[in-house]
């Protein structure tokens, strides 16, 4: 499936709500996604994975630079209503605790 | 009996989709939905490991060639022209508690499977092929003919 993201505004933020399949082909566009989010003034970045059908270590390691950002810019970084696929691989790579993880 | 699938397609991120397209219903039967979904990732990451580290050595109309072997069994996934002889030694899961972007893709290979093996490749000298096995633990309910 192809990658999907909108944003859309929130309380004090934004969510990216993020669909599709994140791989080594789709991710940089997410990373991309990311940065031009950040280059606003925000005390929160969400981004909503519920609709990821499939996320590869490439698209891990974008996550991991958008919290480091969002740390960085002093943003709140949330990934909100995670699909069984991010889950399973955060899992795996032991990092479901390195997030703020929220339910929808 | 075992199944042989194989499949072959440009060394181009483009083509992951088609990898894990190829690859999913054979495994899905096997293993079921969640364990599947495990090895479908450890193959993608394979492939990628191709287009993402083989540059200096593999050509850019290089193709990726993924063999699936299924039995009742085991299932054995080698991925063709891995990695170069002297590659071999420096291909290692990384430390997960070092919270860095990148280098999971090796950790997830050796979490997922039950052995992953560098064996000579037969048709390119100096080349090595990666093969990954993974045992059925015979909690899908099995209804194949073998």
């Amino acid at each position: 499936m192809s990658l999907t993201i909108e944003a859309n505004e929130i309380a004090d933020g934004l969510m990216l709500v993020v669909g599709g399949d994140v791989d080594m082909e789709s991710s940089p566009r997410l990373r991309d996604e990311i940065k031009k989010a950040l280059k606003q003034k925000m005390g929160k970045l969400k981004l909503k994975l519920t609709d990821v059908s499939y996320i590869d270590s490439s698209g891990i390691a974008v996550l991991i630079e958008g919290m480091k950002w969002s740390q960085k810019k002093k943003v709140e970084f949330f990934l909100v209503a995670i699909s069984d696929s991010v889950r399973d691989v955060l899992q795996m790579s032991k990092l479901l605790r390195v997030f703020q993880v929220e339910e929808d | 009996m075992v199944h042989v699938l194989t499949a072959c397609v440009p060394a181009d991120a483009s083509y992951l989709k088609c990898i894990r397209g190829f690859v999913t219903p054979a495994l899905e039967r096997r293993f079921g939905t969640e364990e599947s979904r495990q090895l479908v990732l450890a193959i993608d990451e394979a492939c990628s490991n191709i287009i993402k580290h083989g540059q200096s050595w593999f050509t850019p109309k290089g193709t990726i060639s993924v063999k699936l072997e299924d039995s009742k069994k085991k299932s054995v996934i080698t991925v063709h022209n891995y990695c170069r002889e002297k590659d071999v030694e420096k291909i290692k899961p990384r430390d997960l508690d070092d919270l860095k972007p990148g280098g999971l893709g090796t950790h997830f290979i050796s979490e997922v499977m039950d052995t992953v093996e560098f064996v000579p490749c037969t048709e390119r000298e100096g080349r090595m092929a990666l093969v990954m096995t993974k045992n059925n633990s015979g909690k899908k309910n099995d209804e194949s003919d073998d």
